[in-house]
This record gives structure tokens, sequence and C-alpha cells, in this order.
């Protein structure tokens, strides 16, 4: 007996069309004067085996199958949009491409086995020394121009800005929530400059601010600062996922 | 000469780190602009190369990495028998297939693609970090856009994107002169 096949180890519909296919040894243009809507057919009295969002992929591509057969049979009416692609049309690209990429897998399969003969070592264990912020030149002055110099360069991004149509509320509590908690996802522990590195205009140095405020009263996060005017930090606590019942200052009504 | 000194501080920080280093690290570390340090790269990866030594220069277009030379690899493979890794899935690899030569795509671009729901392969892949998320395509829905990462082409051997084998070679041949995004997109 042939060996046998089963639904459950196709990768999707195209997947074993593309199988039906090269067994059949017939071109893929050629699929709809084949046997291969039939055979695929057979394939779907599996389909119980499968979970249902894998079987409604191959049974909407059987009802394909099937209305492209139908429309063989039938006379066809006049086509009223003449750019509307035919259904086979449409699915005889989609086998192509498909079968484009899974060769193109293949041959990453191929790239990847030259590589199995390279190897690289793990890296050194020892730790490099934490990097320390010397702050004991810093002046309060020196920060108030930091600052106004970080101002005017965001002020000047905002010009620039101007110049596109902006969305009126661009950041929003909400969001820059998110921002955060996805930043100390990665890192436990953050300096308050890293978190604001990045922004461009003031109103998302606000706004961001105003959501590290809310994660403060949430407990969220907890923030330290060792040394009047040093480094403070900011350490994930108990990080939320879902805020979705939760009304941030910016969208109380 | 001049050079010796920058060689044996690059194959030094390389021989420590063990993964790749990003160029841009090298640059500041070494005080070098980009053009100086490409050029000492390729000076010591020709080098590495003709002298056909035990650890070879493994460069791609944003880090270097010192990786043991191919050709011992029979001798290596005598005396410490290293792991072989897992292979990926077929899912992956057509799902990775897509990323590569169209990027940047979305999940719904790959979907198309291969016909299935691709979620499991997508995250799977960002977890192993062969693919990134680039940002949000500026169309209804704002969905996310995923490219390969240096740690791909290291994977596969490449050193760009541009060494990826050129799609058309593996289609029929009637088809390859209207197929959709045939070369991949540069950086």
């Amino acid at each position: 007996m042939a060996y046998e096949v089963h639904l459950k180890e196709f990768d999707g519909p195209l997947d074993l069309l593309l199988h039906l296919i090269e067994e059949a040894k017939v071109d893929i243009k050629d699929i709809f004067v084949s046997e291969i809507t039939n055979q695929y057919l057979a394939f779907m009295e599996e389909v119980d085996a499968l979970d249902m969002e894998t079987a409604s992929e191959f049974l909407t591509m059987a009802a394909t199958l099937v209305y492209i057969k139908s429309r063989t049979l039938l006379p066809r009416p006049p086509k009223i949009d003449e750019d509307e692609e035919d259904p086979e049309a449409v699915l005889l690209r989609q086998l192509r491409d498909y079968k484009l990429f899974k060769q193109a897998g293949e041959g990453l399969v191929a790239l990847r086995e030259g590589m199995r003969s390279v190897y690289a070592r793990l890296p050194e264990e020892f730790l490099l020394p934490p990097q320390e912020y010397n702050l004991s030149d810093a002046t309060a002055q020196e920060l108030f121009a930091a600052f106004a110099q970080l101002l005017r360069r965001t002020g000047d991004a905002r010009e620039d800005a101007s110049a596109q149509s902006v969305a009126a509320d661009r950041y929003t509590v909400r969001n820059q929530l998110a921002f955060i908690r996805a930043r100390l996802s990665e890192r436990q522990t953050l300096t308050f400059e890293e978190l604001f590195e990045g922004a461009r205009e003031k109103l998302e140095l606000v706004v961001t601010f105003m959501a590290l405020l809310e994660m403060i009263t949430r407990q969220e996060i907890i923030l330290r600062q060792k040394t009047p005017y040093g480094r403070i930090t900011i350490t994930a606590w108990a990080l939320r996922e879902d805020d979705e019942d939760y009304e941030y200052m910016d969208e109380l009504k | 000469m001049q050079y010796d000194e920058r060689f044996g501080a690059i194959e030094c920080i390389l021989f420590v780190s063990g993964d790749p280093v990003p160029a841009a690290q090298l640059q500041r570390a070494l005080n070098l602009t980009g053009a100086e340090l490409n050029s000492i790269l390729r000076n010591m990866d020709e080098l590495y190369r003709k002298e056909k030594r035990g650890v070879q220069l493994y460069l791609t277009d944003d880090a270097v990495q010192l990786v043991s030379n191919r050709e011992y690899a029979a001798i290596v493979q005598e005396l410490m028998q290293p792991v072989q890794e897992k292979s990926f899935s077929q899912a992956m690899l057509e799902t990775l297939s897509v990323v590569a030569y169209r990027q940047p795509v979305t999940r719904a671009d790959i979907e198309n693609v291969r016909g299935v729901r691709c979620e499991y392969a997508v995250s799977q892949l960002l977890k192993i970090g062969m693919i990134r998320e680039l940002g949000r395509k500026n169309v209804i829905g704002r969905p996310m856009l995923f490219g390969t990462t240096d740690a791909f082409l290291r994977h596969f051997g490449l050193h760009s994107l541009a060494d990826l084998p050129p799609l058309a070679l593996a289609a029929d041949e009637a088809f390859a002169d209207n197929l959709p995004g045939g070369q991949p997109a540069a950086g």
C-alpha cells in the first residue's frame, strides 16, 4: 500500500494544493482541468480532526475550488468590472507566490547547512564595571542650560513637523504609559533621563511625565534618588497589563 | 605599520566579546570614522583569509564577529562534538522567507502569501531574534511592519540582504518576469 498522507501534515490549504499538484505532475496552470479539486475535497473528510481555525482555512479553499469548478460549467455573464480578477487567476498567483517562498525557505535551509560548521565563542563571563555618571561638577545652571537646549531642539523639530498635518492627540497618557511599561519590561530599571531620551516634542515630554505620575500613584513603579540632585531611577514594581477600565487624567470628561 | 595596533585592539575586543560587536561601538572605542574602520576590517578580513587562520572575521553591514574557520570544522567536530541546533519548522521557514524577501511586511502580507494565520510563527521568529519590528504601517489599523535582523544574516551565513539568493531563480521560469518583490529591499 502506498504511504498515506494526512491533512494534519500540511501547513495550510496552499501547501496541500501544491502537494497534490506535485503528486499529479501537472503544471500549476492546469489544476482546474485536472482531478486536483476532487483530490482536495477527498482530504476534507479528515477536516474534523483539525482545530476550528485551521479547519476553516482548509474549508475556505475547498469552497473556492468548488466555486471555480462551477463557473466552468455555467455560461459566463459578461464582466462588469474589467479590473476584477478571475478567482482562477487569483488562486494561480497565490499558488505561484506560495511555491516561490516555500522554495526560498528551503534555500535558507541550504544556507544554514553551510553555517553549521562555523562556531563562535560565548561571551567572556566577567562583568564590566557599571557605568557611573560623574555629576560632581554639574551645577544647577548647567542643568538648566541643558534643558533649555533640549527645549530649543524639540522646538525646531516641531516647526518641521508643522508642515505636515498633525493629528490633535498625538500623545495620550494611555500610549505613553504603554511606552513606559514596554521600556520597563525590557529593563527593570531606567534613569529619568533615559526615559525622555527619544522625546522630540514638548507635548511628548509633558504627557510622558503625566504618565509617569499616574504610574506612581498606582504603584506600578518606584522612583529613587539616592542623593539630593542625584540621578533619579525608575524601577518597575507591579506593572499592570490591563488598564481598559481605567480613565486617565486626559480622558476624564 | 600604523595599522597593526588597531588590528590587535579589534581582535582583542572581538575575542573578549564573543558575540557580534556593532560597528558603531568599535568606532567609538577606537575613535575611528566609519570609513577608517571599514578599511581596517576589510584589510583584516583579507589577511585572515589569506593566512587561513583558525578564526575568521564575520562582517555584516552592522556588526563584526570572530568565528571559527569552517575549513577546520571537521577537526573541531572530531574533538568536541558541538551541539547541533534545532532546525526551524516549515511554517517558520516560510514566514521567514517572506519577511526576508519582501521586508518591510505586515503579518497580513505574510498570511496572504501563506494562506494561513502566521501569528505563532511570527512570534517565535521575534522571540529567537530572526526578525524585528520596524515600526507601523500608515494604513488603517496601523499594523506592525517586520524585517530581518543582523542575527538572521549570521544564522544563514549572509553578509547583507543583497546576498540573499535571487528569489526568481527558484520560480517557474515562465513567471520569472512578473514576480512582485523579486529584489530584496536594501538596508
